[in-house]
Formats: C-alpha cells, structure tokens, sequence
C-alpha cells in the first residue's frame, strides 16, 4: 500500500498535463489515417512484391493501432484517477485536521499516536483510555479506507499502463486509427449536450454529469460540439479545437485546390487569343471562382496564423471558428496561461480592423505582455504563487474598412457589430465563471477602441458580473450609465492616451471618462516609487506598449492591484470642447 | 494496371508518415507519471512503459520508412526494366527493313512519349 506521506505528495497538476500531451499525441496519431491511407499499395498492383508491400504497410498500420487503442485506454483512467487523489487527499487533509484537533499526530507512515497528557482524577482514566481508543480505532479506519482508495486508483493506472505499452489493448476490427480509438471505448453513448440557448451553466452540468469514458469519447468523436462551448473547461476546449485544426486546413487546403484547378481550366477554354467570346454562364462561374477562392484563401490564412499562435507554449485556444464561405469573418481566442487554474483572469477584446489572420498572434503576445506585469506585480507583493490567464478575444465580426463601411450592419459607425458580439462576448465570461464553480477565478475585462464598445454590450448581458473592466481608446460603452454594466462596484476604469481622438468622440454614449463612478487611470509618463521610468502613450494605439504607463497599470487591474495603479485625469483636447458655449453631447 | 509513378508516391508518402511518427512523443508523458506519483505502483511501471512506447514508436517509424524504400525501389526496378524492354523493341523494330522499320521505331516513339506522360 502506498505510504501516506507519498500519496500527499502525488502531484495531480502533473498527471493531468500527462493527460493532455497523451490527448495531443492521440490525435495527432488519428489524424495520420488520411496519410497512412495514401501510402498504401496501389490498388490494381498485382505482383509478388506488391503482396510483399501490402503486408509491410498493414502491419505498420496494426501496430499504429494498436498505440492509438493503447493511449485512448489510458486516459480514461488517468482522469479517473486524478479525480480519486484529489478527493482521498482533501478527505486526507481534513482527517488530518480533525485528528490534530483531537490532540492526535499521524506520521509519514500514517502511524497515528497520542501525545497529549491530561491529568484525571483515577476513576476516569479507565473512560478516557477508551474514547482516545475509540477515536484512534476512527481515524485509523478511516486513514486506511483512504489509503486503499488511493491504492485502488494507482492499480488501476499502473494496469492500463502495462498493457497499454506492452500493445495489449484489443483494436477489435477496426481498419483505421479513428475506429481503433473508438472501439477502445467500448462504443460509450453519450447524451447530446444542451442547446447553446441554454448557456454556460447547462454545458457545464452536462460535461460534469458524463463519466470518463464519454467524456473521452466527446473528444474523439465531436470535438466540434465542445470546443466552443462556454461553460466546458477550458484544457478540453483547446484539446478539442487542437484536434480540428489539421482536419479543417487540410480540407482548406484541398477546397482551394479544386477551386483553383477549375478556374485554371475555364480560362484556359478561353485564351486571349480566342476569337469566341465566353459563355455567360462561363463568366458567371469565374466570377463566382474568384470569390470563393478570395474568400477560402481568409479562412486559410486565419488558420495557419491560429496554428501558429498556439504553437507557441502556455497557449489555449479557446475558440475556433474559421467560418464557411459566405458566412462570418474566421474567429478565434487563444488564452496565455491556464483558464482553468488561474487565479486572475484577463480578457481583451480589440476593435476596429481586427482579423485573425493579421492579428491574432500579436494580440496573444500583447496578452502575454499584461500577464507578464500581472505575474511579476504579484509577485513583488508576495503573492507570486498566483496564476495570471490572459485571453485574446476575437471572437466577433470587427468592422474593417473595406467595403463594409457602409453596411449598416457592419459598419465602424454603427453599433450592430457591437452589440452582437457583445452577446457573444457575454456568453464567454459566464462561460469562464460556469466552468469553475466554487472556485471563480478575478475576471478582468478589457476593451479598446470599437472593442471597448462591445466589451461595454457584453457586459450589460452577462449572468455574472466581472470583477473589473478597463476600457481604453473607447468611443463609448453603449450606455450612459455604470450601473447597467455588470461590474463590481467601483472597478470600471478608463485610460485615454493624448491625442486619442477615438476616446473623445462619444459616439456610442457618453465620453466614458466622464462617466460619473469611473476610476481614470493615467497614461502619462511616471516615476514610480521603486523609480523606475514608465513611458506616455500618446494616439489611439500604443496602450499596450510594454514599458508604458498605460500598460503597467492594465497589468495591475487584471491583477487586481488597484492601489499600486497610477490614477490620472484623462483630459485631452476633446474633452476640453465640452467648455466651448453650445456644446452638446453627441 | 497500376502507373509506376503511383508506387514512388506512395513510397514517399510512407516517408512522410514515418517522419510524422517520428516527432509524436507518447513514451514522454507515460514517463512523467513517475515524477507525479512518487512512491506509487504506477511510478513502478512508468518507466518500463515509456521506454516500451520509445522502442515501438522506432520499431514503427523504421519500419515504415523500410517500407517507402522499398516501394520506391520496386518503382525505380519497374522503370528501369521498362527502358530495357522499350530499347529492346526500338533495336528490333529498327532492324526490320525499309518503311516498316521507319514507322515501327516511330511507333515506338510514340508509345514511350505517351506512357511517360500517364506515368
């Protein structure tokens, strides 16, 4: 059995990153069955060594299986498992208080003695040997049926591991990688999850009420229906998007392909030289190419820049959703950090002229900036063991200027944008919150420009409020009034940058700066009192710059250090128009 | 009949996949599990299961790269000995007499343009 001072040093943190490399493995095997198809003989070869190389390739395709079914058996029991230590460990730690209570010390070796000496009167010695007996009879049971429990749970994984890299778990009949993870899970039936109407709280309730095996088998089989749906942890969000990512490019890619090779064979039906003019139903169709092709080509890109951005360590991704043709702008959110574990957690939300494609990696490494300051401002108050998350949000239709600009519906000017990503922007904060209950992590909101806006929409639909929103740049939260923002008291801060004009223009509501309750932050140059130098942002883009004051202080609210932050008036040049005679509010 | 070129693709895809095998690490985290649970059975096993996944993950990998080799080494046997048996028929029809050997060396011309162009 193992010894109790072992099983309180068992590390679930690490079992469970174990968990998700061994998902990530699994799935890049999986994905390997479209390859391990195409190098197969060719069929119709008929000769000696075509039988010769048949064999070669299906019996590396068996052994491939075999590892898959082997790694699928696995994780299963490692989630079962981290879930058993977790539970014999906090029951642990309260044995271990109520026996330190009673005046009882367990060793290492879970040996419990009684130290404590009380002076009685001789005819209740006899009495008090017996009830310190009957504890001690307690504790030591309940002590070993922990033990065992904990043993139990390690048996089983050292069992699966053995057979598992011995290449003992049965594939059944399966011809391709995906079928051999499958048939591992026994053909597992899982409910549907709730519709998405039914929002965080409900995903977050379904996925709690699936066992291991459905859960497993959630990921495998319809990654699609988790990955985005706020409310599911966020280790299986990225675990599941991750798993997407190949199968979506590859698709891309093949689309692009055929759509280029038609287009490639209309035109050459029609040379320059050709003296027939082409049919109509010809030039409809290279119009129509040609869009298709535009439009494939966006979602490729956003793509191969998502691909890139989580390849980076630390990275979750959050949300993927590369769109389809003729449907909405690829989005995506990628985390720095872990949504799941974090004590405080961040997230942007950027404006005007926002894509994936051309700025989801510098987002995510802005993120990485705020989280930076975040980690090491904690630190330096002692309280460096706290987790920093920061999410970069692109997760709505950000106006562009292109043609859109004059699409009511999409358009810089109008607030349609705004507010319907807002209400998407309000389901992924209470998915955050649903996804930890009992443990709600310091939510901060952050906003700039046109994301300010939505981030302003969102926040006056979420179900939970956050602890605290930053708006910078903003030309208006969509509200004239802090109260119908779903922030707690007192912790809704604005900066605005000199000669940031966005910030004066008030277009979507009140100048938020002269809001009455904001807390104004400054984002002049400063001397802190440690002495070092932060730097002024000046303009509508360079809130984020590390080194400024501006980002110091979005460090410290996603922190949640409000007293180390530097506070400033705001006021620029459009702020003092409010003294010219005839001013009105826009 | 099967194209000799669809036998090199599929040798170079089977180095593909094997190179793929190659950077996938399934013996890392099986190892780790030692580290996370000192003192425990699963700690015990870890080890020898990491090392047992390195040695399958070569053993596939190799083997999978042997098999590309091998069916690019039957395409290039098939090409070669379809040069031979074409130089054969050129050398014969070009001794035929007169006319005859003229069309027949352009037939065989043709032939050999039309097969290098399926493959």
């Amino acid at each position: 059995m193992a010894r109790l001072a072992d099983v309180e040093r068992w590390d679930t943190g690490q079992l469970e990153a174990v968990f998700g490399r061994l998902g990530s493995a699994r799935d890049r095997l999986v994905d390997l069955d479209g390859k391990l198809a195409g190098c197969a003989p060719p069929e119709g070869w008929v000769a000696p060594s075509a039988e010769a190389a048949r064999a070669a390739h299906g019996g590396v395709a068996e052994r491939l299986r075999r590892v898959v079914a082997g790694v699928t058996a696995c994780r299963p029991v490692l989630a079962h498992t981290v879930d058993e230590i977790e539970a014999v460990k906090r029951e642990l730690q309260t044995a271990r208080t109520n026996a330190a209570a009673a005046g009882f010390e367990i060793d290492a070796d879970s040996t419990i003695s009684d130290p404590r000496t009380v002076t009685l009167l001789p005819e209740q010695v006899e009495q008090y040997r017996a009830g310190r007996t009957q504890q001690m009879q307690t504790l030591r049971t309940q002590l070993d049926g922990l033990l065992a429990r904990a043993d139990a749970a390690d048996a089983a994984l050292a069992d699966i591991l053995t057979r598992a890299a011995a290449g003992q778990i049965d594939d059944g009949a399966s011809t391709n990688l995906a079928s051999a993870a499958d048939h591992v899970l026994g053909g597992a039936v899982v409910p549907d999850p709730p519709p998405a109407e039914a929002g965080p709280n409900a995903a977050r309730a379904w996925w709690a009420g699936l066992s291991d095996t459905q859960r497993e088998a959630m990921i495998l089989r319809s990654p699609w229906m988790i990955g985005n749906r706020d409310g599911i942890p966020s280790t299986v969000r990225d675990e599941a998007n991750r798993a997407q990512l190949p199968d979506q490019l590859a698709t891309l890619d093949s689309d692009l392909a055929a759509a280029k090779a038609r287009l490639a064979q209309l035109l050459a039906a029609h040379p320059a030289t050709s003296t027939e003019p082409p049919s109509s139903a010809d030039l409809a169709e290279v119009a129509r190419l040609k869009d298709r092709i535009g439009d494939l080509q966006t979602r490729h890109e956003a793509t191969v820049a998502i691909q890139s951005t989580i390849a980076l360590p630390d990275r979750q991704l959050l949300l993927l959703d590369v769109g389809a043709p003729g449907g909405h702008a690829p989005h995506a959110a990628v985390a720095v950090g872990n949504v799941d574990t974090a004590k405080h957690v961040a997230v942007f939300t950027p404006g005007l002229t926002t894509t994936v494609a051309g700025d989801l990696g510098d987002y995510t490494k802005d993120m990485k900036g705020v989280r930076d300051v975040a980690t090491a401002e904690l630190k330096k108050v002692g309280r460096g063991g706290e987790e920093v998350a920061t999410v970069a949000w692109l997760g709505y239709d950000a106006p562009q200027l292109d043609s859109t600009l004059f699409d009511p519906d999409r358009s810089v000017a109008s607030a349609d944008p705004a507010k319907a990503g807002g209400a998407d922007l309000a389901r992924f904060y209470d998915g955050i919150a649903a996804s930890r209950p009992g443990d709600p992590p310091h939510v901060t909101a952050l906003g700039h420009s046109y994301g300010s806006t939505t981030t302003g929409y969102a926040l006056q639909q979420t179900s939970v409020p956050v602890d605290r929103a930053v708006f910078f740049g903003s030309p208006g939260l969509g509200t004239d009034s802090l109260g119908q923002l779903h922030v707690a008291p007192g912790h809704v801060e604005v900066l605005e940058a000199r000669r940031d004009v966005v910030a004066d223009i008030g277009r979507f509501g009140e100048d938020p700066n002269h809001l009455p309750g904001v807390r104004n932050l400054s984002s002049e140059a400063t001397r802190l009192p440690d002495g070092t130098v932060l730097a002024a942002s000046t303009g509508h883009s360079e809130y984020l710059a590390p080194g400024t004051t501006s980002h110091h202080n979005l460090g410290l609210a996603v922190a949640g250090l409000e007293d180390k932050q530097v506070v400033g008036p705001n006021v620029g040049f459009g702020d003092y128009r409010r003294e010219f005679p005839g001013w009105q509010p826009p | 009949m099967v194209p000799i070129t669809a036998i090199g693709d599929a040798g170079r895809a089977a180095a593909g996949v094997a190179t793929d095998v190659a950077g996938i690490d399934v013996a890392g985290p099986a190892g780790e599990i030692a580290g996370a649970l000192p003192g425990s059975r699963s700690a015990q096993v870890a080890a020898a299961a990491a090392q047992q996944w390195r040695t399958e993950f070569t053993g596939v990998t190799t083997a999978m790269q042997d098999y590309g080799r091998g069916l690019g080494d039957t395409a290039t046997e098939y090409r070669n000995a379809e040069q031979a048996q074409l130089q054969q028929i050129t050398q014969a029809t070009a001794a035929l007499p007169g006319p005859v050997g003229l069309l027949g060396s352009a037939a065989v011309g043709a032939s050999s343009l039309i097969r290098q162009a399926l493959g």
